[in-house]
């Protein structure tokens, strides 16, 4: 077929115009639109999301410290319960774990209060886990005294800080600490390790 | 001749706003092929008759073998006067009626299956992009169909036969 016929083109300009009236409404709607009375309505958003903002992140503070602080009083009541279980003999395997309880309770408390005595436990600690590493230490109350000395500089540290009129429980502890022998074994002193325990328990609980 | 004001005939790429009618193959480009199937050129524009918006000639391009021959151009009835008239130099195109071509679609060529390749050379060629006139026309309507034929002065011209492509496929 030879037959070839021309037609017209589409005019290019009714396109051109859709693409302006396109943009023309896009600025209208994103750019001044948006400057003129939205104004208002924006900032009052604003203002409620910040309302709640603020309100959620006080109840989450407010639960947030609340598990800190059931944190930190279930250390020193477990710490409490340990020390007066009566199926608990007073030997070496139970002064590890009063020491063990003990550091975590203090630690819990001073992270309660704001104090720093991150280092004292943590040589607390060393001593305490070393126990088990030292055949000596195993039976003799050396292993509470090694130990026992950072949780006092601790304590010491958190009572004069936070409750300087507390001085007296703390040196109740000292006094009764340095009544602990450490050439001797630990069977042979229960009742002044027991003191021990029990005179920390009641300045920790005194704390809460 | 009609004046610039009145013409009628145009080269498609004059009007830039038409093109060719979707569905209808657009053979720029095309090589144009004679009676004997040589290439005698290839297919650069159309020439278009605005009021009707078909395609009425072809604008073709000849290649040397065409310009070479160094015939000279056929002069009928039409010429009074212009007998001795040859093609020159930059003077390489010719129009061909729509009417005596054929298309072949799968290979893109244009088949013109009663004009020869000595028709061709003989006929009187233009340079590119030469307004196209009634004169001129009837020249290369002469070239082709070496008659006696007198033509009309109007766009009736392009009733007969050489235009008329269903016509022309049917013999």
């Amino acid at each position: 077929m030879a037959e070839i016929e021309i037609e017209k083109k589409n005019p290019i300009w009714p396109w051109i115009l859709l693409a302006i009236l396109v943009i023309a409404a896009l600025l209208y709607f994103f750019v001044w639109a948006d400057d003129g009375t939205d104004d208002v309505d924006d900032m009052d958003d604003m203002n409620t999301e910040q309302v709640y903002d603020n309100n959620a992140m006080d109840n989450e503070t407010a639960d947030y410290q609340d598990a800190e602080n059931m944190q930190y009083v279930a250390l020193i009541n477990e710490y409490d319960t340990y020390i007066n279980d009566p199926q608990m003999g007073l030997d070496h395997e139970y002064a590890n774990g009063a020491l063990m309880k003990l550091i975590s309770a203090v630690d819990a408390t001073a992270n309660e209060l704001g104090v720093d005595i991150e280092s004292d436990l943590e040589k607390a600690r060393k001593e305490a886990q070393s126990i088990t590493e030292d055949p000596l230490k195993v039976t003799h109350a050396n292993s509470i005294k090694d130990s026992g000395k950072h949780i006092l500089t601790a304590l010491k540290t958190i009572q004069t800080e936070k409750f300087p009129d507390m001085s007296n429980a703390y040196s109740e502890i000292d006094s009764a600490f340095s009544k602990i022998d450490p050439g001797k074994e630990t069977l042979n002193q229960k009742m002044e390790v027991k003191s021990f325990f029990n005179k920390v328990s009641s300045l920790l609980n005194s704390m809460k | 001749m009609k004046d610039e004001k009145n013409r009628s005939l145009f080269y498609l790429d004059e009007l830039s706003d038409y093109k060719v009618k979707s569905g209808d193959p657009d053979v720029r480009g095309w090589h144009v092929k004679d009676k004997d199937q040589r290439v005698i050129g290839k297919v650069e524009n159309l020439l278009v008759n605005k009021n009707t918006e078909k395609v009425v000639y072809l604008d073709v391009e000849v290649y040397p073998s065409i310009i070479d021959a160094n015939h000279k151009p056929y002069s009928g009835t039409a010429q009074d006067g212009v007998h001795e008239v040859m093609n020159k130099d930059g003077e390489n195109h010719l129009i061909i009626p729509i009417g005596l071509v054929n298309l072949n679609h799968d290979e893109e060529v244009v088949n013109t299956n009663e004009i020869t390749h000595k028709t061709f050379a003989e006929t009187k060629r233009k340079r590119k992009g030469s307004t196209i006139d009634r004169e001129y026309e009837i020249i290369v309507l002469d070239s082709y169909n070496r008659n006696d034929t007198k033509y009309p002065e109007d766009d009736s011209l392009y009733e007969r036969d050489e235009y008329d492509t269903k016509n022309y496929r049917n013999t």
